[in-house]
């Protein structure tokens, strides 16, 4: 299913009940969390089937999410104090 | 602050049930995701317009310093593993996209495929529990960063729930530039 389905129908519905919605709101906010906390427990399932074959691989994996998100952090951090 | 134990605890768990009863869910995880995608929506729609109508110059050019980081960040790690830059370069393009980039990459190469997987999945992993942390400390734009195409679905929640309706439209134009520009860019490394 597309992404944009869910979330076109929930600005929707956020849209024109906003006003009956606005009294609600904290147990959207539990909502949120609730499913949160279910979505990264199903992704640490996926995430634990995965077989490692060698500590190589592993390790790798590490050092390139580690360098690519240092390297992002980095360049938006930059372009935030040129832009500002 | 307790939120971040109840999702470390639920990562760990979902980990430990992963490893060693490796459950069928089926499209649970998928369903879920969906569901709360929702949700989002409808705090989205509740929220001040105005908030949207903020998306500026630095939301627009913020997918590409992302990318620009992340390839940074594969160079220094091929020259540090001693593998091949064009490999380097596709693993890091993904940019967190592992469903994309493993497959992508496993065309030319099974090893790297698995790299491109699992190195994007961590980088997914990292996000959820980096972005709670770092947020009070760093501002909470830039932050966004870290988490590359995944911050328009699966690490949206978590970039809302620590950060705020504003971050998370942030987040979502973020993801989406950054979804519709991977799968030219990788393709693209990958021939070179």
């Amino acid at each position: 299913m597309n992404i944009f389905i869910p979330l076109l129908i929930g600005l929707l519905v956020g849209y024109i009940g906003k006003g009956y919605l606005s009294k609600s709101r904290r147990w959207l906010d539990i909502l949120i969390s609730l499913s949160l906390l279910a979505l990264i427990f199903f992704m640490g399932v996926e995430a634990g089937k995965v077989k490692i074959s060698a500590s190589w691989l592993f390790g790798a994996s590490v050092l390139f999410a580690i360098l690519a998100i240092l390297g992002s952090l980095t360049f938006a951090t930059i372009l935030r104090r040129l832009i500002k | 602050m307790r939120f971040l134990y109840l999702v470390l605890v639920a990562l760990t768990a979902g980990l430990i049930t992963g490893k060693i009863i490796s459950p069928d869910f089926g499209n649970l995880y998928e369903l879920m995701l969906y569901t709360l995608i929702f949700f989002i929506g409808v705090d989205l729609g509740m929220s001040n317009i105005n908030e949207v109508k903020k998306v500026s110059k630095f939301v627009l050019l913020l997918p590409f310093s992302t990318m620009l980081g992340s390839l940074i960040g594969g160079l220094i790690a091929s020259l540090i593993l001693g593998i091949s830059l064009r490999w380097g370069l596709a693993v890091a393009a993904g940019c967190g996209w592992y469903s994309l980039t493993g497959p992508l990459i496993a065309q030319y190469s099974a090893v790297y495929g698995a790299l491109g997987f699992l190195a994007n999945l961590t980088r997914e992993i990292i996000t959820v529990i980096l972005y709670p942390i770092a947020a009070g400390k760093i501002p909470k734009e830039p932050l966004v960063s870290i988490g590359g195409a995944t911050t328009m679905d699966t690490t949206l929640p978590i970039i809302r729930k620590f950060g705020d309706s504003g971050t998370a439209v942030v987040a979502f134009v973020h993801g989406f530039i950054l979804t519709a520009v991977i799968p030219f860019i990788l393709p693209l490394i990958l021939q070179l």
